[in-house]
């Protein structure tokens, strides 16, 4: 099953998600990028039905910028998580997304966090995940995360958390997908910058 | 819900599920290569049981430069392809300029995703060039549309994709392609009682589409002419290298009157014929 995770820390925020699309039991893709990448400050990534998840991240995305075309301010990574919220709630009983988030954002050299289900629930979080993976991560994230975690760290947290759902996860994930969002811009992270390094 | 089963097919009264659903199975194909596209499909249309035709046409021609392939009901992969077909001509008749796959695309996975949750069963691939770069979608009746190289659809796909992931590889040569997405249908043909008929054949290049004759699913099942090919130790991607029907040899088309190749004919080589010989 698909899965994505978020880990935060002081200035940067972490986002990885799989890389596959699957049809009952047949792998359709598995080169997925499902974390779109928002105005350079803001990263969504997304599971959920097939179809709605596309739908939903594209219509959020394009409206997200459409905000700072019209005002000429970019939104606000808090401001953003809330208009995902209000989207997700106001479609919740008519035409209902059925799309899970993780929403991360550095803007003033403030990283923010924002775990988002699809009945429009909303969180700022240090870390959190969406789908099975999750069920053999949280605990994990529990146990190696504290207030001061650096970008390193933080890597080496989110590579631990990869190896423990390829170890345990019946459903099988080929790879995943990471991305670092820093004051900088978004920057996906090369599979050398992930590989198990010897520590 | 009245239920009355007569026959070959389900016939419902009332409310319930749609009765008849015709082109359920199928076995549709499109990878990316080198020189551009190759759909491949078959041609058989079943309701439930019953065969009710072997000669479907189940690439529908969306315009000179994109073609799209029909898994699912073929009420409505025809009637949205052929209300996407003129959504494309407006936009060329508005725009003077082609629309890219990538939006045509879009456009028929918005129409999908309108209707979803409302028993659509559609499943396609469109293809055709982008600027001469070959782009290949898959949309589904789920509102799902998602680009990709290599894409099998329908019941007897599972089969497709076993011969032609391996024999897969993008620098094949147009002869090997075509030779290896009839062979891949052919064999979900074989297994899969959904799927049968002729197998239709589309080149998709820079200069649009190519339709190649098509073949009798029959005619491929004939080990003394076509037996399995032979497997090296080094490659599986042998599969692909030699055609089923060697090269050149004058193809019995059901239909006389199936066009020619517009281009790039399949040059009659002698090289590729000793599919048999054992190098």
């Amino acid at each position: 099953m698909e899965a994505i995770i978020g880990l935060r820390g002081r200035d940067f925020v972490l986002l990885a998600g799989d890389t596959k699309i699957a049809h009952s039991v047949m792998l359709l893709k598995s080169d997925v990028d499902r974390i779109v990448e928002i105005e350079n400050h803001i990263g969504l990534a997304y599971v959920g039905e097939p179809g709605d998840d596309q739908q939903c991240v594209q219509y959020l995305a394009k409206n997200i910028v459409l905000h700072s075309m019209r005002t000429g301010t970019p939104m606000t990574g808090n401001a953003a998580a809330h208009f995902v919220r209000r989207t997700l709630a106001d479609g919740l009983r008519e035409h209902p997304y059925n799309v899970n988030l993780i929403m991360g954002s550095v803007d003033r050299e403030q990283a923010g966090l924002y775990f988002l289900d699809y009945t429009g629930s909303l969180a700022e979080v240090k870390f959190c995940a969406h789908g099975y993976g999750s069920f053999f991560i949280l605990g994990l994230l529990d146990s190696l995360y504290h207030d001061d975690v650096t970008l390193e760290q933080g890597i080496i947290m989110i590579r631990k958390c990869l190896a423990e759902i390829k170890r345990r996860l019946l459903i099988q994930t080929p790879a995943f997908c990471v991305k670092v969002i820093t004051k900088d811009g978004i920057r996906l992270l090369s599979p050398e910058e992930m590989a198990p390094r010897v520590e | 819900m009245t239920s009355v089963a007569h026959g070959p097919y389900e016939i419902n009264v009332g409310e319930g599920v749609a009765p008849i659903q015709m082109l359920h199975g199928t076995t549709t194909l499109g990878f990316v290569f080198q020189h551009g596209i190759i759909i491949a499909v078959d041609s058989r249309s079943t309701m439930g049981p019953f065969i009710a035709s072997q000669t479907v046409q189940k690439v529908l021609e969306v315009s000179p430069y994109i073609i799209a392939t029909m898994a699912g009901g073929a009420a409505d992969c025809a009637y949205w392809h052929r209300v996407l077909q003129s959504e494309v001509r407006l936009y060329e008749l508005r725009n003077k300029s082609h629309m890219s796959v990538a939006g045509a695309s879009q456009i028929f996975a918005n129409i999908m995703y309108q209707y979803k949750g409302r028993d659509l069963s559609v499943g396609t691939m469109i293809a055709g060039c982008d600027r001469g770069v070959p782009s290949l979608y898959y949309c589904d009746s789920d509102g799902q549309r998602t680009k990709g190289s290599v894409f099998s659809v329908g019941s007897g796909s599972t089969h497709a994709y076993g011969v032609l992931d391996s024999g897969y590889r993008p620098d094949l040569t147009v002869e090997e392609a075509i030779a290896l997405g009839r062979r891949a249908i052919f064999h979900a043909t074989h297994r899969d009682s959904y799927s049968g008929g002729i197998i239709n054949v589309y080149h998709v290049h820079k200069d649009g589409w190519t339709k190649y004759p098509p073949i009798d699913c029959l005619e491929f099942f004939n080990f003394e002419k076509n037996p399995p090919l032979p497997i090296s130790k080094d490659s599986l991607a042998d599969l692909a290298k030699g055609p089923i029907v060697p090269a050149g040899t004058p193809i019995p088309s059901p239909a006389p009157s199936a066009p020619a190749p517009k281009a790039e004919p399949a040059p009659a080589t002698t090289t590729s014929v000793s599919v048999t010989g054992s190098s």
